[in-house]
Formats: structure tokens, C-alpha cells, sequence
């Protein structure tokens, strides 16, 4: 409850201090980027769906009010968008401007491939990828949510902005999508 | 075989990897915007601000001309009415504001008395108008135009029954009476009267004025057979005598 209150007044600082708004990207920067590896399984577009992202957070973060969402589940929510976004315009990513800026400075041959050749030795992780990746976006976003991420019912219902019911029922669901697809 | 499947979506061994050079980039780049962004912001904000002021303006402005405005424009022509000793005399002995309508600054008001009007059986009789003031002794409605602008009546005259009904609704109206197989024979037999509801008079525009009409087009009827009195209404739209009901026994 105190790091909810604490974390409320960093999000108000940071609409008008950068240095409040660095340590709320410190503080997010890994969870959201493990979160978008996870559900695309590829490091260099994680880069840069987690680019999006926090592009997106900076243009809006004076709009967000914390008022029904937390400011976790707001991100989360950004990125799970974001990542039905590359899952819909069939895994290409619509970039900003600004964001090729920051991509044409990376270093894809370097650290990136050995990073994704590191990925690609996680076969148990991979091949349950690919399962999942078979089913409708919506199963896979509660999977990768609950399972994956750790995340509580009540705040997949915020980051999806489902009701309690909805949630449960699309879980139970997915699982079962998900048996068949292991018989 | 479910929980197999939650057992292992819970005991997968997850990759962590962290690109510490993307981070770095990435908030450079962010920080870099921020100055930029907070100004894009502020600039919205201010024009949010600006739009949702105009359009405050604009809807009190709104509310003040289509309902404040006319709301006044009546309470004054009311107000201009009553300062006429004729129509304050006649509004202290009961008679009503039936209708008031704005037009061109100038009021349209029609005053009608507390008791309903009786339309003589033998229309001739009606008394004619006189030029001047308010001739009847408040048996009729009378129909005042006041300048707004001056805040002074302009004329008034008085709605004698043959302006409000037509000698064809009345034909019409005894028609109606006459073939109302409904009413019984012993009252058609009584003596039948022919009233306009006061309360019914209204003002519809007719060209650059206003005139009285009934509105709903409805008379009233009563039939008397001494001393029980029954009262109806002729319904002038749907040519019939509806609700009748005994009035005095």
C-alpha cells in the first residue's frame, strides 16, 4: 500500500521532473521488456516494441490519471497493445519516426545476435512459445499474464480492461486450447 | 491433464535477457524528449483549456437565448401587461395568462377570464366590437400586443367566441351533438349549451400575427335537464361527445 501511495506521487512528479520520470522508466524498462521477449520470443523486435512503449508512456503520462489503474497496469497495458499491434499487421512493426532515429543507432550484429542465439538454446521455453503462439492473441495475453508474469486476476482485469468473469473464463479456456494443442 | 498443463506453464524456465546498451539509448533518447513532449503538452492543455471556455461560452450563451431569454422576454411582457389598469383589473378578478408568445420584440399575449366563455345559441346576438377599450364585463379573452423594446401595449382588444370559433365548427359541433347515438335521447331533449374552454385558448401565428385559437380543438357541452346538469366535450378532430359525466344532481 505505501509503495502504491509512493509510486502514485512519483508518476505526479514525473509530469513535471525528468528525474522522477528516469526512475519510473528504471523501475520498469526490465519488467516490460522481459514481458514483450516473452511474448514474441525475439530480442531485436522486444527492442523495439519496448521503444514504442515507452515512447508511447512519455507522450501520455500527463494524461494518465490514477484513478481505476495503476500505473503498472497502465504500461502493461501500453505494451500488450503495442504487441497485439505487431501480432495484427502480421509481425511487422509500424514505427514512429523517432523510433527509427533510435534504431538506425543499434548494433544489430553484435550484441543483439548473441543475445538472440542465447534465446534460441531456451528449446523448452521456445517450443511452449510456439504453442501458445497458435492460439487467439486474447488466450495468449491472459497465459503470458498470469503465468508468465505473475500477475494477479484483478490486474489482468485493469491491463486488459475485462471484467473479473471475462478474465477467468478466457484463462480457463486457453488452458484448454492449449491441452489439445499438447495432445 | 489442465493442471499438467498450468504446472508447466508455472515451471518453465523463462529466458532473462537484458540489453543494458538499449536501455542506456532508449533513456537518452526519452530524456532527451521530455523538455519537448511536457511543451507539446502544455500547448494542448492550454488549447483544451481555451476550447472547453469557448464552448462554456457558447452553451450560456445558448441557454441564455433560447430558454433564459424567452423566459424573460414573457415575465416582462407579463410584467408590461398588468401596468395597463384594464388588464390589472381583469387579472385581480381572476383572469389567467393563457398564452404568450415572443416575436420581432413584440409580445403576443392572450388574457383570458376564470369561468368559460358561453357561445350564445344565436350567434348574431354576439356583441360587435367597439373601438377603445375592453367593452365586456371580463365575459371574454382579450388578445395584447406589447412592445418589448418600449415596454408599452401597444393595443388590445377583446376574442369575442365568433373569432375563436368558426360558424362552420359550430355547425359542426351541433352536428356532432345531434348524431351522438351514444347520448341518451332524454338529454338530447334538455337543453344543450355550447361553451369555449378559457382555459383552451391559445395563440397560433398567423402570418405577421398572433390569433386565438382552441387548442386542443375541443368545446365544451352541457345538457341540462333542470336541475341535473351533465358536461361533455366535443372532440371538433375526431367528430365526437367525450366524457360525459353527470355535474349536478
Amino acid at each position: 500500500m505505501k509503495d502504491l501511495e509512493e509510486e502514485k506521487q512519483l508518476v505526479e512528479r514525473a509530469k513535471s521532473d525528468p528525474e522522477a520520470f528516469s526512475i519510473l522508466y528504471e523501475r520498469y524498462y526490465s519488467p516490460i521488456f522481459s514481458y514483450i521477449l516473452k511474448r514474441t520470443a525475439n530480442i531485436e523486435t522486444a527492442e523495439d516494441i519496448t521503444s514504442i512503449v515507452f515512447l508511447k508512456v512519455l507522450k501520455n503520462i500527463w494524461r494518465f490519471q490514477w484513478e481505476g489503474i495503476s500505473f503498472s497496469s497502465w504500461i502493461y497495458r501500453i505494451a500488450t497493445n503495442e504487441i497485439a499491434n505487431f501480432y495484427r499487421k502480421k509481425k511487422k512493426i509500424i514505427f514512429l519516426e523517432e523510433i527509427k532515429e533510435l534504431r538506425s543507432n543499434s548494433d544489430p550484429l553484435g550484441e543483439i545476435l548473441r543475445a538472440q542465439e542465447e534465446l534460441e538454446r531456451n528449446e523448452e521455453f521456445l517450443d511452449l512459445h510456439r504453442k501458445i503462439s497458435q492460439l487467439p492473441v486474447k488466450y495468449q495475453e491472459v497465459i503470458y499474464l498470469r503465468y508468465f508474469e505473475n500477475k494477479k486476476i484483478k490486474e489482468i482485469c485493469e491491463i486488459l480492461g475485462k471484467r473479473e468473469g471475462t478474465v477467468k473464463s478466457l484463462l480457463h479456456r486457453a488452458i484448454k486450447k492449449l491441452r489439445k494443442l499438447f495432445n | 491433464m489442465e493442471e499438467k498443463i498450468e504446472e508447466i506453464l508455472r515451471k518453465v524456465k523463462i529466458p532473462s535477457f537484458e540489453d543494458s546498451n538499449h536501455k542506456r539509448r532508449l533513456k537518452a533518447f526519452l530524456l532527451e524528449k521530455y523538455p519537448l513532449e511536457e511543451e507539446r503538452y502544455k500547448r494542448i492543455f492550454l488549447w483544451k483549456r481555451r476550447i472547453f471556455a469557448l464552448s462554456s461560452l457558447i452553451a450560456v450563451f445558448l441557454l441564455s437565448f433560447y430558454l433564459l431569454f424567452p423566459q424573460y422576454n414573457i415575465a416582462l411582457a407579463k410584467r408590461v401587461a398588468q401596468k395597463d389598469p384594464e388588464i390589472k383589473q381583469l387579472v385581480s378578478q381572476g383572469a389567467n395568462f393563457n398564452d404568450v408568445r415572443i416575436a420581432d420584440h413584440k409580445a403576443f399575449l392572450v388574457i383570458s377570464p376564470p369561468e368559460e366563455i358561453i357561445i350564445p345559441s344565436q350567434l348574431p346576438e354576439i356583441p360587435v366590437k367597439t373601438e377603445g377599450g375592453i367593452i365586456n364585463e371580463k365575459k371574454f379573452p382579450v388578445l395584447v400586443e406589447i412592445d418589448l423594446k418600449k415596454k408599452k401595449v401597444l393595443a388590445k382588444e377583446e376574442v369575442f367566441p365568433q373569432d375563436i370559433v368558426s360558424q362552420d365548427d359550430l355547425r359542426i359541433a351541433r352536428k356532432i351533438i345531434e348524431e351522438n347515438k351514444e347520448i341518451p335521447v332524454s338529454l338530447q331533449r334538455g337543453e344543450v349549451r355550447i361553451n369555449i374552454p378559457a382555459s383552451q385558448i391559445k395563440l397560433e401565428k398567423k402570418g405577421n400575427k398572433f390569433e386565438p385559437v382552441i387548442y386542443p380543438r375541443k368545446l365544451e357541452v352541457f345538457y341540462q335537464i333542470p336541475p341535473a346538469q351533465w358536461r361533455g366535450e366535443i372532440d371538433l378532430e375526431n367528430k365526437k361527445v367525450v366524457n360525459i359525466r353527470l355535474i349536478n344532481k
